[in-house]
């Protein structure tokens, strides 16, 4: 009996601590697209109805019709795709720069990018706006891209660089004794070695644009230029009740990320081990 | 895949690898090129308006009106003077010792789960760590709803659960801080969770089975073998999250709005920059969280560096 009972007592903790994480990490999630889909009548009853048996999507068709979603969408993902890629080639070539050639002040800078990877956008949103109104970046894709590319370098380096250091440079030196270049070789040899850190980062760098809502709110004016985030906070304050129409752009603008997560868990988990992001 | 085995029999032949291919520029040159890019972008973005905002916070510049007129460190001074910063500064503080202090300890519990071998590991881990990649925006917005007073879920299993609880609004100041705690902890404790497991994988099992064997229990085993193999990490992890805690502007100005009861000092810039247009007073408060910030980056990067001197 008390092996039976050694052996079950921590099975029963287990099942009921998985059981907890899981309910409290599902729910919200299940309630953004429960509520999204209720029809109004059942949206507002006591007690509040936990599943619903004739989903409605008008709240989709609303979103997508009606609030301009599709504009703000469009410029989420032109501005998340430009910060990403800007961000990668910069911060590859220099994690490369970094682990195959000496040169001085190299240790400055690695300790320079440390500090910069600590840094919070609030401190240097405000004179940001200043010098991004003076170079005329204010509302143009190009300035968001910067902004946030800039802030991604950081820690797409510190997490790039042991993924570099660890390519032996045997290969390397193989591809130049086949006449490769310098160039080649980083393109053919190097490049293909670090493509789990790069997709890792990709992703953080993507997020890191896809849901930054300051930068945005400070840096864009313009109506037609804001992204998903600001446009979503300002749809909750001019339409305080419309619940639905609010969780279905949460899943909308959701959707993307829990997706890229799914499909590419194991590299962002591998490119956590670094200290990843914030 | 790649054959390295040719390649490491002509490096076995040593330097003349490096006579044969005369590089026409010197290493450093290289080197300096590639960092260059990101240098000017780091630079631009964070180096340069860090100069601005130190310009700005000694003067009495108004965000809108082309007013600006040199009062040297007055705006430091009337921060220190002001019972609202004070005030400020300890709603950070205490925002960012609790959020971390129990993002630490449920971190290393779900940690501690999920490093158990069970069916379906692999779909719980991701449901473990999937709030932290939702953006804070929708965090705030299904949170206010899950906590709204009337229709709310949480709000009503709350007034159904707890006896006497009938009328509490989890939104109202009195509660707002400790509901954006509890968000706050949802959000960012998957990010503990992942270094912690990645840590728990390194620990040998030998070291646990022999414990075992010798009659420790799971707490004596938690206690005396894991915890310490993890006190590096959570040293490092308390440090990092203090810090982006406390600089946090997302997720508190979304869900919890600017009230007195969390207006941390993130919170307090950006209200009195755009709030009240006092752009030279709001850029001495973000100089004040820039010296704090470089502070614990320097005590962060020293223990960073102690830790690695003690592995080798």
């Amino acid at each position: 009996m008390s092996t039976l009972k050694r052996l079950t007592q921590p099975r029963y903790v287990l099942a009921i601590g998985i059981g907890i994480v899981v309910a409290v990490n599902l729910f919200p999630f299940y309630w953004m697209v429960l509520t999204s889909v209720k029809p109004g009548t059942e949206l507002f009853s006591n007690p509040p109805r936990f599943f619903t048996t004739m989903p409605d999507f008008g709240a989709y068709v609303r979103l997508i019709e009606s609030t301009g979603f599709l504009t703000f969408a469009k410029n989420s993902v032109i501005i998340s795709i430009g910060s990403t890629l800007l961000s990668i080639a910069v911060s590859a070539m220099a994690a490369y720069g970094l682990t195959r050639f000496k040169f001085p002040g190299s240790k400055a800078f690695t300790t320079g990018i440390l500090y910069a990877y600590t840094f919070a956008p609030i401190v240097v949103v405000v004179p940001l706006y200043g010098l991004f109104r003076d170079l005329g970046l204010i509302n143009t894709y190009g300035g968001m891209i910067l902004a946030y590319a800039s802030f991604g370098v950081p820690f797409s380096m510190w997490l790039l660089r042991p993924f570099f250091n660890s390519i032996p440079k045997e290969l390397e030196e193989a591809a130049f004794l086949d006449g490769a270049n310098r160039i080649k070789s980083a393109w053919y040899v190097v490049l293909p070695q670090a493509t789990p850190g790069i997709i890792a980062v990709s992703v953080f760098t993507f997020l890191l644009a896809w849901e930054d809502y300051l930068f945005a709110r400070v840096l864009i004016t313009d109506t037609n230029m804001k992204t998903l985030p600001v446009a979503l906070h300002d749809l909750q304050n001019a339409s305080l009740q419309d619940w639905p129409l609010l969780m279905a752009a949460a899943a909308l603008v959701s959707l993307p990320v829990l997706l890229a997560f799914l499909y590419l868990q194991k590299y962002l988990i591998a490119g956590w081990g670094a200290g990843a992001i914030k | 895949m790649l054959t390295d085995t040719p390649a490491r029999a002509e490096t076995g032949t040593g330097p003349p690898l490096k006579a044969a291919r005369k590089p026409r520029m010197p290493q450093w040159f290289w080197g300096v090129l590639l960092v260059i890019p990101s240098a000017v972008l780091v630079l631009g973005v964070i180096a340069v308006p860090i100069v601005y905002l130190a310009r700005l916070s000694l003067t009495d510049a108004h965000a809108y009106l082309p007013r600006i007129n040199d009062i040297g460190l007055g705006n430091f001074a009337n921060l220190a003077a002001s019972p609202q910063f004070w005030q400020s500064l300890r709603t950070t503080l205490l925002y960012a010792v609790l959020t971390v202090v129990i993002q630490l300890v449920l971190g290393v519990i779900v940690a501690l789960l999920m490093h158990q071998n069970f069916r379906g590991r692999g779909v719980v881990r991701l449901i473990a760590i999937a709030p932290y990649m939702i953006p804070a925006i929708i965090v705030a917005l299904v949170w206010r709803w899950l906590l709204e007073p009337n229709n709310g879920a949480y709000s009503w299993i709350v007034r159904t659960v707890v006896p006497g609880a009938d009328a509490v609004n989890l939104l109202s100041p009195t509660w707002i801080f400790a509901s954006l705690v509890m968000v706050s902890v949802w959000m960012y404790t998957p990010f503990v969770v992942i270094s912690v497991l990645a840590r728990l994988q390194t620990v040998d099992p030998s070291v646990i089975e022999a414990s075992t064997v010798d009659g420790a229990g799971p707490w004596r085993r938690f206690w005396h073998i894991i915890l310490p193999e993890l006190s590096a990490v959570l040293l490092t992890l308390a440090l990092l999250r203090f810090m982006f805690m406390f600089t946090k502007f997302d997720i508190v100005y979304l869900f919890a709005g600017t009230g007195q009861e969390v207006r941390t000092l993130p919170l307090l810039t950006f209200q009195t920059i755009f709030g009240e247009s006092r752009l030279g007073a709001g850029a001495s408060l973000a100089m004040v969280m820039f010296v704090l910030l470089v502070v614990f980056t320097t005590v962060y990067l020293k223990t960073l560096h102690r830790r690695s001197e003690d592995t080798e």
